[in-house]
């Protein structure tokens, strides 16, 4: 890839940040929406007659909780995809779409789940795979999630200004494809170095030796690290902050080494010889880079309880209580979690529309549903609405489990993964 | 979030309609602020799909290619009902510039020369950045006042399919379409761009557009009058393509100077690299940037500055010179370089 075209990208321009950076953002993204919030509450339960001093907590989720809400939905996004059997470069795209989008957006003001379909749409036509509306929405129904046209077309501005109207993303599985089909070619001793380097590389015949040896037999080495490679390009990375943090050949690289650090490790010593001065510090350089990707990020071996190398920072990781596969999308304490942001989340921006900011939290009393929403006509009725909304709840809940999940209920796992919230 | 989306259409006034687009409307406008002249292309909204992909297409590859051989895009504004670009506005496209500068169309040779590097490095930059542009024509670049030319409407650009109708029933025009999409290539890659350039080149000399086929059939005919029927001896593989028919016309390959008689020889052989009739023996956009013919390009320019006595004599010295240093040049000629002469 050259790198003065990949400098000029959207991507490179608006959508790469350091660690620190892109950690700041996030905190000053949910600080700006929470401000946003408690003041409109503020503001109507004042012209309401109430005294501020009297109105009740006002209790947001947090910059932390947030990110772990809108990574569960990414996971959701991934699933449904998956259900529509798109290619992974729509499945790509909508995902990086969704972490561009929650870097400026609060999901106190926008929420995740109704996005998801949306966005979903809008990758494929920007990735130019023509999906006829019907047929989308014909699709999206087996899948659970009712949509109507305007609720996938009526959002599709605010999304595109949300992304800043940059659709174009780089995505590192095409780069992959280099790396490999060069592999092959040193296998069959057909490798041909770039030009000013040629006298410092092993000629096509030793490198291709080497390369045997290394293989010892086993050809099908390096196709499975291709596939794993892939793999961990079109699953894990697309949960994680590799986009933000890195280019996307450093990000293929990156789970190259991951995938088969040896096989890597011998490519990168044919790319830059001993020989070559320069090079052999680009390349240690680089190695350190690569590391970096393969280890604090791709590693299938992360978990939460390992020491986090980003203290202090909030970024898609494992140990921040982050989904960054789809086996820990499923684990029960982590849905437990996210379904508490989410009706923490749903109280507070439902009690920005009711008239007087008041907090309904009774309504959620020993209830796991999203769905009893009650029409906020305040305490008088409350045991009558109460019952109405039980029934409803109770309604709804047969219904979803007749139909299934709403959001990937064709995954074996989901009925454990707390059905109520989604 | 910055100022995009936040501007709202009324920021311009709405001057006269530039033209009718297959999925949208191109007005001139004026920045009420700055009074600076824009280009308003308004989208028109479907229904159905929302925002055509093809307009997503555009919008996405216009915020990428930042060169100054390609139509820039400020802004992108919308209403509820209403998406509005906001491109740089250039006086007139290359077609309108021909009717109205050129000698029945046809333009002098300095000004083909600087169009033709111009078209090339915004082409070059494109398929750098893996874009096919896919609908170059006259119409497609803009001049301004200033002898600029760029490359515009990317609307058709790396979309899947090259449609021959578009919704609005206008047809898109054959006339510059490559051989091997004719026949129904659907592997067809950046070289299609390089035809469509050569048969502009062409068209500059004379005015007149090099194959104005009114059919895919026509089209393909009147391309091999000119450049010869290919057979599988000339072009293996070619009797593979879906649109290839035994009974094509045979026609023996007419020499391009016939038809340009006003071309000189290195022109002549830029020209012939472009339009080869097999995609992988068309010369591509950086290796055509890099021809002899453009050699002296600087100091025509040059000479123009310098007024017009002066820079006759100075041109008849320049192409003089010019050819003195192709029959040097002309190692990377190859096979056209001995046909030359």
């Amino acid at each position: 890839m050259d790198d003065t075209i990949y400098s000029t990208s959207t991507q490179h321009r608006l959508f790469t940040f350091t660690p620190k950076q892109l950690s700041d953002l996030r905190y000053a993204t949910n600080k700006a929406a929470i401000e946003k919030i408690t003041e409109s509450i503020k503001r109507r339960a004042v012209a309401a007659g109430i005294v501020e001093s009297e109105i009740e907590e006002i209790d947001c989720p947090t910059a932390e909780e947030e990110l772990k809400l809108v990574a569960y939905y990414c996971v959701k996004c991934m699933q449904l995809s998956d259900h529509f059997q798109f290619p992974s470069n729509v499945k790509a795209t909508a995902l990086t779409f969704l972490h561009r989008l929650y870097l400026t957006t609060s999901t106190l003001t926008l929420h995740p789940k109704k996005l998801l379909l949306p966005i979903l749409y809008l990758a494929t036509k920007t990735e130019n795979h023509y999906t006829p509306i019907k047929n989308f929405i014909a699709t999206a129904a087996t899948a659970g999630p009712k949509v109507t046209k305007e609720d996938l077309l009526d959002p599709e501005f605010t999304i595109a200004m949300g992304l800043r109207w940059a659709f174009q993303v780089w995505h590192p599985f095409r780069g992959l494809e280099g790396i490999f089909l060069e592999l092959n070619a040193i296998a069959s001793g057909r490798y041909q170095p770039p030009k000013p380097k040629e006298h410092l590389v092993l000629p096509a015949t030793e490198a291709k030796v080497a390369l045997l040896e290394l293989l010892a037999g086993d050809t099908d080495r390096i196709g499975r690290a291709h596939g794993e490679a892939r793999r961990l390009l079109t699953t894990t990375a697309l949960l994680t902050d590799v986009y933000f943090l890195y280019t996307p050949p450093q990000i293929s690289f990156g789970a190259f080494l991951e995938a088969d650090r040896e096989l890597a490790t011998f490519y990168l010593d044919i790319k830059f010889p001993e020989t070559d001065v320069p090079g052999r510090k680009t390349k240690m350089k680089l190695l350190d880079v690569l590391d970096e990707i393969a280890k604090n990020h791709l590693s299938a071996g992360l978990s939460e309880d390992l020491k986090n190398p980003y203290q202090g920072l909030l970024l898609q990781l494992p140990q921040n209580g982050i989904t960054t596969s789809l086996s820990m999308s499923v684990d029960p304490t982590l849905v437990k979690e996210v379904t508490r942001i989410d009706k923490k989340l749903y109280r507070v921006t439902k009690r920005d529309q009711d008239s007087a900011g008041k907090k309904k939290a009774e309504e959620w009393n020993g209830s796991g549903s999203q769905s009893g929403t009650g029409s906020g006509n305040g305490i008088g009725r409350y045991d009558e609405d109460e019952e109405r909304r039980a029934k409803k709840r109770r309604l709804e809940r047969e219904k979803a489990e007749r139909e299934g999940d709403v959001f990937g209920a064709r995954l074996p796992d989901v009925k454990t993964a707390g059905a109520g919230s989604f | 979030m910055d100022q995009t989306g936040k501007r709202h259409p009324s920021s311009f006034q709405q001057l006269e309609k530039l033209g009718e687009g297959t999925y949208a409307t191109v007005f001139k406008g004026r920045n009420r602020q700055t009074g600076e002249l824009v280009a308003l292309k308004e989208i028109h909204l479907d229904s159905e799909e929302g925002t055509p992909s093809t307009a997503i297409r555009e919008i996405s590859l216009m915020k990428e290619l930042k060169h100054e051989n390609i139509v820039s895009l400020h802004d992108v504004i919308h209403t509820e009902s209403k998406l509005m670009l906001v491109f740089e506005f250039m006086d007139r496209d290359l077609k309108k510039y021909m009717d109205h500068r050129g000698d029945r169309g046809a333009l002098d040779y300095v000004t083909i020369k600087s169009f033709m590097h111009q078209l090339l490095q915004g082409i070059a930059f494109c398929h750098d950045n893996r874009v096919l542009h896919r609908d170059l024509k006259p119409q497609n670049l803009l001049i301004n006042n200033k002898g600029m030319l760029k490359l515009a409407d990317f609307g058709l650009a790396r979309a899947f399919g090259i449609p021959v109708n578009t919704f609005s029933n206008e047809v898109v025009t054959l006339w510059y379409r490559a051989p091997d999409v004719l026949l129904g290539s659907r592997t067809y890659n950046t070289s299609i761009d390089i035809w469509s350039a050569g048969c502009i080149m062409a068209e500059m000399y004379t005015g007149r557009p090099l194959f104005p086929g009114t059919t895919n059939e026509d089209q393909l005919q009147k391309i091999f009058r000119l450049m010869g029927t290919p057979s599988e001896r000339s072009w293996p593989g070619i009797s593979q393509y879906p649109e290839y028919r035994s009974g094509f016309h045979i026609y023996a390959t007419q020499d391009l100077r016939m038809i340009l008689p006003q071309i000189d020889p290195m022109g002549l052989d830029l020209l012939s690299r472009m339009l080869q009739l097999r995609p992988e023996m068309r010369i591509s956009a950086k290796d055509a940037l890099r021809h002899p013919w453009f050699a002296d390009l600087k100091q025509l320019r040059a000479g123009i500055m310098q007024g017009q006595q002066q820079a006759g004599a100075e041109r008849a010295r320049l192409e003089a010179a010019a050819r003195a240093q192709q029959q040097q040049g002309m190692g990377i000629g190859g096979g056209m370089g001995g046909q030359v002469y």
